[in-house]
């Protein structure tokens, strides 16, 4: 064997073991359904209180928050119907006991239904898609650089180059930054939303954060476990990335020595057993 | 050859340190309640409605939706003169969140008041998280302009539900005795109420003596006892129709009366010759089976949410504890056995705990604790607090408090033994009883 394919094996090697271990997360993950099962406000017809005919389910937003057209703007909206009161009538056996006289009734006409206003029709500013010659120009050089005979070396360098710029920290290095962050984030965490078995609720998010110390983007949740409320769940979850995107609790002042490698993107494991 | 396999060695081995993640486990946290801003609900068009015009309707709607979170004690509304945005209808679907973080908001629901064609309005409810710039609930009401208080605990419920995963509690009704005149000539009358007080009307004018009332969990339906013609007997009310009813004509005393889950069957006491026991009888005052035989009092009957199982109190024993039996009477046993006499058990609509009055030191508080009467926890710790009711979520207690002096009103206090509060009534209150949140 040259010296050449045994660094091509190498190659090879590493790329098999740095895709497994990024695959772990999915394969290791909580499957049951997260989030999202609506809350419902439902009315049904009693006496003189409004009357919902049609359940509304929230919505996750879907519109672009920015750029909102007044006239246009219109919520999901219930057709609540409005009976008429019933005229109250007391019983006359003289055994029960005198009663207030209820409310004046309202005549007993059923007004229309109301129309629900239309969804939200939200401006659209998408970004133009690129130009047809722009992405010509792009997949070309992709197939270039594809084709191109590269030497032994340069694979070799392609690969170290691939993976991410990282230290290895020590464990004393990953408990005082854990520390660290701990101390950042608990400040801001609340778990005390929910009911009965909110506390078996381990609520498990990916953060990725830059130098600076804000969070990039928002932190996805990896996993979850504890609990059959879908309810519950969502409110632990929400409270965890309320937590770590709470700028009172930003990450702003870490040891940048332990930034790659160590902060630059790590995993924040939401318990509230002991709470 | 060897260098190239050790080099190839020295590569594998430093993989997988680069791809593991640092951890951090969180077990500690804080409690304190979630800063949310809830500025003024706002309207496209100014237009009268015979409960005023829409912008006006919108401030008060806010100013609803504001209370009810606030009570909860698990929310702290913003003060308005801290914002640094005013929110116009363009705003309610398209906030500008950096506004709202400066002033320390988590949360923020937005919404407006519009009328509809047909004379009814329309209430729009937003709930955003604030970091996030995500929307968590969007429901809007259409209803006459005069129930525009009930669109503001809707929107209030769907707030409160999204941001604890419990269910709301806020469009509900209280049931009370309301009392007024000296100890030796009181005037009871039966009054219904918001659970915020609003709304306010009494039921019976006063003649006769009322008692106990209690709501059917599934409709406006009010069981209580009334001593009509000096007799004490349980009455229904329906609260939509203001119809009321005899229910059960038995010969001795009857009192204490608890619908079952689903409204069909009534449990409570009666007493003969001297005794009083648990009677179970349909809702229609059919049918009726005696549950408990022991000498003694046996009172207070309170189901459990599957309907299966009834707490009550007995004093078989020598003093007054609480006791679980099955719906048919039997498996009857004890579950209070701390220092002190127990009485008037009410189990949580979510079943896992049984509120109760702790008799003991010369005080009457209020406690929890599990079905099995493990886990018992006083909440409140005043001269005489008594009769506890459940809000329809389970997480929120009402009561009332008897004063040294004379008077009785009407509290609450959530499960955390924290968050107390007087709950106003035009007049004296007691025996409080909260509702089914409203269909």
């Amino acid at each position: 064997m040259t010296e050449g394919r045994a660094l091509t094996l190498a190659g090879v090697a590493h790329i098999a073991l740095f895709a497994a271990l990024s695959l772990s997360w999915s394969l290791f993950g909580d499957d049951e359904p997260l989030y999202d099962e609506p809350v419902s406000v439902e009315f049904v017809e009693i006496g003189d209180m409004p009357t919902v005919t049609e359940r509304l389910e929230p919505t996750l937003a879907t519109q672009p928050r920015e750029t909102v057209d007044a006239p246009d703007v219109e919520p999901e909206v219930a057709e609540l119907e409005m009976e008429a009161a019933e005229l109250p009538e007391l019983s006359t056996e003289s055994e029960l006991p005198p009663v207030e006289k209820p409310p004046e009734p309202k005549p007993e006409k059923k007004p229309p239904a109301a129309k629900a206003p239309a969804k939200p029709k939200p401006k659209s500013e998408a970004k133009p898609a690129p130009k047809k010659q722009e992405l010509t120009e792009a997949v070309d050089l992709s197939k270039k650089q594809s084709d191109k005979v590269r030497t032994e070396q340069d694979f070799a360098s392609m690969i170290t180059d691939a993976l991410p710029e990282q230290v290895a920290l020590s464990s004393v290095q990953q408990t005082t930054l854990a520390g660290a962050i701990r101390d950042r984030i608990y400040k801001c965490w609340d778990p005390s939303a929910g009911g009965p078995d909110s506390g078996s609720i381990v609520t498990t998010l990916r953060v990725k954060a830059a130098k600076s110390g804000e969070i990039i983007g928002r932190p996805t949740m990896v996993k979850q476990t504890g609990s059959g409320n879908a309810g519950y769940k969502r409110a632990a979850r929400d409270a965890a990335i309320r937590a770590v995107m709470n700028p009172s609790c930003s990450l702003k002042g870490l040891p940048a020595e332990l930034y790659a490698g160590g902060w630059e993107d790590f995993t924040l494991n939401f318990d509230p057993k002991d709470f | 050859m060897l260098r190239t396999l050790f080099a190839t060695f020295l590569l594998m081995i430093s993989a997988p340190v680069v791809a593991q993640n640092l951890s951090v486990d969180i077990n500690q946290g804080v409690s304190r309640p979630l800063p949310i801003a809830i500025p003024d609900f706002t309207t496209r068009t100014d237009v009268e409605t015979p409960a005023g015009t829409t912008a006006q309707l919108g401030v008060r709607v806010a100013e609803v939706v504001t209370n009810d979170l606030k009570s909860s004690g698990l929310f702290r509304p913003i003060d308005k003169l801290a914002f640094t945005t005013t929110v116009r209808y363009p705003d309610v679907l398209s906030p500008q969140f950096a506004n709202w973080r400066t002033v320390a908001a988590q949360a923020l629901v937005t919404g407006f008041a519009e009328r509809q064609a047909d004379g009814s309005i329309t209430v729009g409810c937003y709930l955003y998280d604030v970091f996030s710039e995500e929307v968590l609930v969007r429901e809007g009401f259409n209803t006459e302009p005069r129930n525009w208080r009930r669109a503001a605990h809707k929107c209030a419920d769907a707030v409160y539900s999204r941001l604890t995963g419990e269910a709301g509690y806020f469009d509900s009704r209280i049931v009370y005795v309301s009392e007024t005149g000296p100890a030796t000539s009181r005037i009871k009358r039966l009054a219904v109420m918001d659970q915020d007080g609003a709304n306010h009307r009494f039921l019976t004018n006063g003649q006769n003596l009322v008692l106990t009332p209690r709501f059917s969990a599934n409709d406006q339906t009010v069981a209580y006892l009334s001593y009509a013609q000096n007799r004490p007997r349980i009455y229904s009310y329906d609260i939509a129709s203001g119809q009321q009813r005899l229910i059960g004509d038995f010969p001795n005393m009857s009192f204490a009366p608890r619908f079952s889950p689903d409204g069909r069957q009534l449990a409570f006491s009666q007493s003969r010759a001297g005794n009083t026991d648990v009677y179970i009888m349909n809702s229609d005052g059919g049918n009726v089976r005696r549950l408990t035989t022991s000498p003694g009092i046996d009172t207070a009957p309170s189901f459990s949410p599957d309907g299966r199982r009834i707490a009550f109190e007995s004093d078989r024993g020598g003093s007054q504890q609480i006791y679980t039996m099955n719906v048919d009477g039997s498996n009857q046993q004890r579950i209070s056995f701390g220092d002190g006499r127990y009485g008037t058990p009410v189990w949580s609509p979510r079943g896992d705990l049984i509120a109760m009055t702790k008799i003991g030191g010369g005080k009457f508080r209020i406690g929890v604790m599990r079905p099995d009467g493990s886990g018992e926890r006083l909440l409140t710790d005043s001269w005489q607090d008594e009769g506890p009711t459940w809000s329809p979520n389970g997480r929120v207690i009402m009561f009332f408090r008897s004063r040294q002096g004379g008077g009785a009103d009407l509290h609450s206090i959530d499960l955390t033994g924290i968050n107390e509060r007087r709950i106003p009534t035009p007049l004296e209150g007691s025996d409080p009883a909260w509702s089914a949140l409203l269909p």
